[in-house]
């Protein structure tokens, strides 16, 4: 247990801008969620939502605003804290799933317990998610000797090792075919729905983007909220 | 081409590293190549330059005139050795090179200036020449007085009754004054020896050195600048060179020798000569009686009484020819005294004794003991008849010359070598002497004479000869002569014809072959660049996949494109093989710099210059591009086995594609190798157990049977364990294997049974039974277990639900299992090299029994153990308090090559040394003396066996050849011994010694034992006192570690070149890590993304490095322990501190290179590779 793990789930983003070099990718972007909340984010591609990802997560500091997570901004914490808090209060699911080869299934689900010491054995719990996530049975399994689907399983197995009041997934099904794209969706679903926490993905794709309460669109670095009803249309 | 130019461009970093690699293997192989003509040429240049134009030299043991030599361009010399001691400093050189020449001898050299004979014209004292380094022995100057000492010539052998062994009879002291100092280069270098150290030189005018010897006109050695050979059909043999002389008479002539006895060879050649002209000749020995007297004198103690007749000449003839029939037939009383043997006397001495026909008659007379003492020996005769001194009894003439006594008037004035009791002479002998003066009184056979009197100088005196069978005595006395002279070969009197510039030249390949040496050292550096520049090519290529898969895809063969890479490879390999010929030179001349200063000990001076030979260059770049080359190929074949569509992706593990697919294909090969390999080891086993398995005895059958048996079960066992081992890559049919082992087995029997398969049979137990071979095989089996073990590992890493950290880190070494492995390969190979070569290096000081080694320039006859002999030395009372708390063992030396390491010239005579009989109660290894079962050429010996296995290249379990002072072949049954003081030498007895080099006379090597604090005063005693002898004394430590230095500096040579093999592996290492670290961004961006801090994925990657480097050296150290223990059977003798040493500076530098790779390649962001867009 640590110091940033007992917080209630909340999201702030306020007039967030991140520039690299001359180019401005995210410009004045403000948004705030709360536990339960699932977010889709699209948008053309380099209209920065990977970047907006990562700032979020935490992997990069914007060049302005501000980011609150669980009351706490985290670009204030030094580099030991930011990694523990990052650690414990966020989850990533990546569009390559970024398995380690060398490893098998459950340690792969695993390894996010070895970033800090004071972590309790987090056998069972690996194996309930690899339950939930369908993959009891592969347990021993190489990431090489899984399809793509499972593999992005996994990788969400992994993500949530830690329970993250965050889960965020940067287009998790771009390399999956539509049928399993709609299975790894539904597990996420699944999985908020259990968890409570707040989801965001970041797809291309509409049809998924719609199916989420919250829609974030960005266009030239510009971040517009669509409503559920909009995403129907 | 153009393509083939724009890759290299864009991948311009590998490409640069490859071509980098291969220059390294190129350098190395080259540069150890030139190593060894620079050692060669450097040997050569000595060998010219010691020896100008001088193509051919006659030495000789004894001196002669050069008019006998019919050979133009002849240069005459007297070579000998001596010591120099200065008289103001007592500064002292032994083992100087004494040169007797005239100004011809310093035109032998192309360049050689004559030097300065005259500054010292006001002196009275004659000139010395001297070369810088025995001036900076001596520290003398131009115009300084030296004694210079050397041994004096003596017609009779010193050791022999009537020699002279005082000092002052055998060395020879001059004062000289140094008139020239001259550089050691050219005339200055001279040495007939081959030994690259610089000699000692003292040249003195020819006519100089000619007088003080008492040599006038004669020398020991002549040199030819003609390339023909000087044989021994140029030379005219002499009766003066042989030191013969014939006396002709009115009815006979009579041939004698300077020495007093006619040499064995040269008398068995005047009989045989006689015996085929029918000359009629009469074979004498002649000797002095001590005392003649009654036996039954003796016999009441009454010794003294005035019928004992001192010092009276004996003669020693055949006195059962018919000549002497008179005598013969006057005995009567033989058979009444049983078997002694008949003595005849002249009248004088009868009378003079008072004795009759059948009394006994007692003699006594000195003979010289094995430590060169004089022993007083007895006989008992029976007197066979009494002769008047008239007609033969009364000849003098056979009798030759006493030295000391043969001219006097009076016996008073005798002045004899040996002991010699004025008091027992009497006037009545001295009438004797007046009288008849030598001629002898008594008579006995010859063949009891040879007995009593015989020795190594020889059993005759005098060879009286009548004239032959119709035939005058002139034109007999001719014929003879003739005949005689003809018969002798000069190579059995001591000449030896020497064609030193073509035997040193010869000698310069040297014993040791320096290319050879550093190429088999270097040999590993070769497999680990091989190994790094197969890893390397492979990441070019895989960096490559989507260039491959894009060639694919648009219709290039797989061939196509393997002949592309094949072709770029080449081409990038031939770049840095030509860049890796500068390299050579450069390396080339690296490592001689570092044999003249690190590694000095190895070659003992700093002689060596670089000599480059194209076809060094030529050759190691040949060698290390086709290694290249293979090492591409094997990469290159490779390709093929990921698909296309992989290609495109960017995937290109083969490693996963290994890993994961179980290949009937290759499965199927793998079990066809094995089967062939275990019928071939079935085959073998069976050719080399086929005479165990046929024993005569029934038990011992059986006994091997179930050997065999176990054995197959053993292989067995082991099969089924590398099948577990390696189930995840292939699938092995042990039964089919065990089948074919049995076949093979089956058919090696009657195989065995067939002439070839006998040979083939022995000569594969030779190898089975080889330590060597057995080091090889275990060392190789462990590290291939090893490996093996450590690839299982790598392949078949199970799910582990208890992950930590470390297991974590661990597992990562398994992300490429065939990188990880070719560096554990790599690391491991070295570590054990390194620890099989370093358990041979010697830490600490060097034990030894014996407080000093000595050896001296000339021979000391004198017993140093007897304060007798020590007196004889000019030892004072003082120091005879301290020597007699030392033993001396002298040892006889034939002079010839340190057949040690420290002589880098091949030798071709060796050193021999005559051990004393007391050393068998010291050394329980010296079984030397026992003849026992022996043929006749065949003697006992001991030599080192590391000096006769890698300098004198010899198998020590065969006998090696050498020739006795006669010619005649001798052949030396090798006992070895290991580590000891006798590694320059080879040891025989020393009663063979004196049987087979009988001129060799005195002791000249020693070993001392000194009570601990006599250690300074004792050397210090010895070489002033012996100072004319050149008396050297050296700490037997000293000499043993200087033995050591060599062995030492050879294995620290092939550690600095083992370490480079492991900078190179450290290096892949190194690199791999790097490599795997750039392709794992994405994994290592994803662990910092959950919170992995920088500091603990350095952690990590570094553990995982620290990891392969910890396996490899466990591998190799284990298996280099191991090979070690069969070969020495215990590890005792380890030098554990400085391979302790080694493997820790292997094991740091490898931590430090790992650790910079690691923070190096997490330098550049990571978190970039993990965005989708």
């Amino acid at each position: 247990m640590n110091e940033f793990e007992n917080n209630p789930h909340s999201l702030k983003v306020s007039q967030l801008t991140k520039d690299f070099g001359t180019i401005q990718v995210l410009r004045d972007i403000s948004f705030s969620f709360s536990d339960g909340t699932a977010i889709a984010v699209t948008g053309p591609s380099g209209s920065g939502k990977s970047t907006l990802l990562h700032i979020i997560g935490t992997l990069e500091k914007p060049t302005d605003g501000h980011v609150d997570i669980n009351g706490i901004n985290p670009f204030t914490l030094t580099e030991p804290e930011l990694a523990q808090y990052r650690n414990s209060a966020i989850g990533f699911v990546f569009q390559d799933h970024h398995l380690l080869p060398q490893y098998s299934v459950i340690e792969n689900v695993l390894i996010p317990t070895l970033a800090f010491k004071q972590k309790p054995d987090h056998k069972d719990q690996a194996h309930e998610l690899l339950d939930r996530v369908g993959l009891k049975d592969r347990i021993s399994h190489r990431p090489a000797e899984l399809s793509g689907g499972e593999r992005q399983r996994v990788a969400i197995a992994r993500a949530l090792i830690n329970k993250p009041s965050i889960l965020l997934c940067d287009e998790p099904t771009g390399n999956l075919d539509s049928t399993t794209a709609g299975n790894i969706v539904d597990l996420l679903f699944e999985i908020h729905n259990t968890e409570e926490n707040i989801l965001i993905v970041v797809t291309h794709n509409l049809d998924l983007a719609s199916r989420f309460d919250n829609h974030l669109r960005l266009s030239d670095g510009v971040c517009s909220i669509v409503n559920a009803n909009e995403n129907q249309s | 081409m153009r393509t083939l130019w724009s890759s290299a461009k864009h991948f311009w970093q590998i490409h640069l590293t490859v071509a980098l690699c291969t220059a390294v293997a190129t350098g190395v192989l080259a540069g150890a190549l030139i190593v060894g003509d620079s050692m060669r040429g450097s040997l050569q240049d000595i060998t010219l330059e010691r020896l100008g134009n001088i193509e051919h030299a006659i030495i000789s043991d004894r001196f002669f005139s050069p008019e006998i030599i019919s050979h133009e361009n002849k240069v005459s010399a007297i070579l000998t050795n001596g010591s120099v001691v200065v008289p103001q400093t007592e500064n002292r050189a032994s083992t100087v090179n004494i040169c007797g020449v005239e100004n011809s001898f310093f035109e032998l050299w192309d360049n050689g200036d004559i030097p300065n004979w005259n500054q010292s014209s006001d002196q009275p004292f004659a000139d010395v020449v001297i070369n810088q380094t025995l001036q900076k022995e001596l520290n003398v100057n131009v115009g300084d007085a030296i004694f210079v000492s050397f041994q004096e010539t003596a017609d009779i052998h010193p050791e022999f009754l009537l020699g002279n062994r005082d000092a002052t009879d055998v060395i020879q002291r001059i004062r000289l004054i140094v008139s020239d100092i001259i550089p050691t280069e050219n005339a200055g270098r001279f040495s007939l020896q081959p030994h690259q150290s610089l000699p000692l030189n003292a040249y003195v005018s020819l006519p100089i050195i000619q007088n003080e010897l008492g040599q006038l006109n004669k020398v020991n050695a002549v040199f030819s600048t003609d390339i023909n050979p000087i044989t021994s059909d140029s030379l005219t043999i002499t009766l003066e060179t042989l030191g013969l002389k014939i006396n002709a008479y009115e009815n006979y002539f009579d041939l004698q020798s300077d020495q007093y006895l006619v040499e064995p060879v040269l008398s068995e050649s005047a009989l045989s000569v006689a015996q085929a002209n029918d000359i009629p000749a009469l074979p004498t020995l002649t000797y002095l009686a001590n005392t003649i007297s009654l036996a039954s004198q003796v016999e009441d103690n009454n010794e003294n009484s005035t019928n004992t007749i001192p010092y009276s000449t004996m003669l020693a003839i055949p006195i059962e020819d018919s000549v002497f029939s008179d005598v013969n037939n006057s005995t009567n009383k033989e058979e009444r005294l049983g078997n002694l043997p008949k003595i005849i006397l002249n009248t004088w001495a009868a009378e003079d004794l008072g004795a009759q026909i059948g009394d006994k008659i007692y003699i006594s007379y000195f003979s010289v003991s094995a430590d060169e003492e004089y022993e007083t020996e007895n006989a008992t005769f029976v007197l066979g008849g009494i002769v008047p001194i008239e007609g033969f009894w009364a000849d003098r003439n056979i009798i030759p010359t006493f030295p000391g006594i043969h001219d006097t008037a009076t016996i008073a004035d005798w002045e004899p070598p040996f002991p010699f009791d004025y008091s027992i002479i009497r006037s009545k002998d001295d009438d004797y002497w007046e009288q008849y003066k030598a001629t002898p009184k008594a008579y006995i056979s010859l063949e009891i004479g040879k007995e009593l009197w015989q020795n190594r100088f020889g059993d005759l005196t005098t060879i009286r000869m009548d004239a032959a069978t119709d035939n005058n005595l002139q034109n007999t006395r001719n014929l003879f002569e003739t005949e005689f002279l003809k018969k002798i070969k000069p190579e059995q009197i001591g000449f030896r014809f020497l064609s030193p510039k073509a035997d040193g030249l010869n000698a310069s390949t040297g014993s040791t072959d320096f290319g050879m040496l550093f190429g088999s050292l270097s040999g590993f550096i070769i497999i680990a660049v091989a190994l790094l520049v197969g890893m390397l090519f492979r990441i070019g290529v895989e960096q490559r996949s989507r260039e491959i898969g894009i060639l694919q895809a648009i219709g290039y063969t797989l061939v196509k494109i393997r002949h592309r890479f094949l072709i770029e490879g080449i081409i990038i390999a031939g770049i840095g093989s030509l860049f890796g010929c500068i390299l050579a030179i450069g390396y080339g001349q690296l490592m001689i710099y570092g044999l003249k200063t690190w590694w000095l000990p190895a070659i003992g001076t700093p002689f060596m210059n670089l000599h480059v030979s194209g076809w060094s260059l030529v050759f190691g770049a040949l060698i290390s591009l086709l290694v290249v080359i293979f090492s591409i190929i094997m990469t290159v074949r490779k390709l093929g086995k990921t698909s296309t569509v992989s290609l495109l992706a960017g995937k290109t593990d083969f490693e996963k594609t290994d890993l994961l697919i179980k290949n009937d294909k290759t499965s199927t090969k793998v079990n066809r190798f094995f089967f062939i390999y275990l019928f071939l080891t079935g085959l073998i086993c069976s050719l080399i157990f086929s005479d165990m398995l046929f024993e005569e005895d029934y038990i011992s059958k059986i006994v091997n049977i179930v050997f065999v048996l176990f054995g197959i079960s053993a292989i067995y066992l082991l099969l089924y364990f590398f099948k577990k081992l390696s189930e995840y890559r292939l699938t092995l049919n042990v039964n089919k294997a065990m089948i074919f082992l049995c076949i093979g087995i089956i058919v090696g029997l009657p195989i065995s049974y067939f002439p070839l398969g006998k040979t083939l049979s022995v000569k594969l137990a030779e190898l089975y039974t080889n330590p060597l071979f057995i080091f090889f095989m275990l060392t190789s089996v462990i590290l291939a277990m090893g490996l093996l073990i450590f690839s299982k590992w790598i392949n078949t890493q199970k799910a582990n639900e208890k992950l930590t950290r470390v297991k974590l880190s661990l597992k990562n070494a398994a992300r490429q299992p065939s990188r990880s492995n070719t560096c554990v390969m790599t690391i491991s190979l070295a570590c054990c090299i390194i620890v099989a070569v370093g358990a041979n290096r010697h830490d600490g000081v060097p034990q030894t029994e014996y407080t000093f080694v000595a050896e001296s320039s000339l021979p000391i006859h004198q017993n140093m153990n007897s304060p007798d002999g020590r007196s004889e030395l000019g030892f004072d009372e003082n120091d005879e308090v301290i020597l007699s708390e030392s033993t001396v063992y002298p040892f006889r030396v034939l002079p010839g090559e340190d057949v040690s390491c420290l002589n880098l010239y091949k030798p071709e005579k060796p050193q021999i040394i005559g051990a004393p009989d007391t050393m068998s109660d010291e050394m329980l290894w010296l079984n030397i003396a026992d003849e026992n079962e022996l043929e006749e050429d065949i003697i006992r010996a001991i030599g080192d066996e590391n000096s006769l296995r890698w300098i004198l290249h010899h198998d020590p379990e065969e006998s090696y050849a050498i020739q006795d002072e006669s010619g005649k072949p001798l052949h030396l049954l090798l006992d070895t011994v290991n580590n000891s003081l006798f590694q320059s030498q080879l040891i025989i007895s020393e009663d063979n010694f004196k049987k087979y080099f009988p001129s060799q006379s005195g002791y000249q090597y020693f070993l001392i034992k000194t009570t601990d604090g006599y250690q300074e005063s004792t050397s210090s005693i010895l070489e002033k006192t012996l100072s004319d002898y050149g008396f050297d004394v050296t700490l037997a430590v000293d000499r043993l570690a200087s033995f050591r230095a060599v062995e030492n500096t050879y294995i620290s040579t092939f550690q600095s070149l083992g370490g480079l093999g492991v900078l190179l592996g450290t290096f892949g290492l190194a690199l791999v890590l790097l490599r795997n670290i750039i392709e794992r961004r994405g994994e290592l961006a994803t662990l910092r993304a959950f919170g992995f801090r920088r500091q603990l994925l350095l952690r990590m990657l570094f553990l995982e490095s620290f990891f392969l480097l910890a396996a490899g050296m466990f591998i190799g150290v284990f298996a280099g322990l191991v090979g070690i223990l069969s070969l020495k059977g215990n590890l005792n003798s380890l030098p554990w501190y400085s391979l302790s040493i080694t493997l820790l500076f292997i094991f740091v530098f490898g931590i430090i290179a790992n650790a910079f790779a690691v923070t190096l390649a997490l330098r550049s962001p990571l978190l970039a590779t993990l965005k989708s867009e």
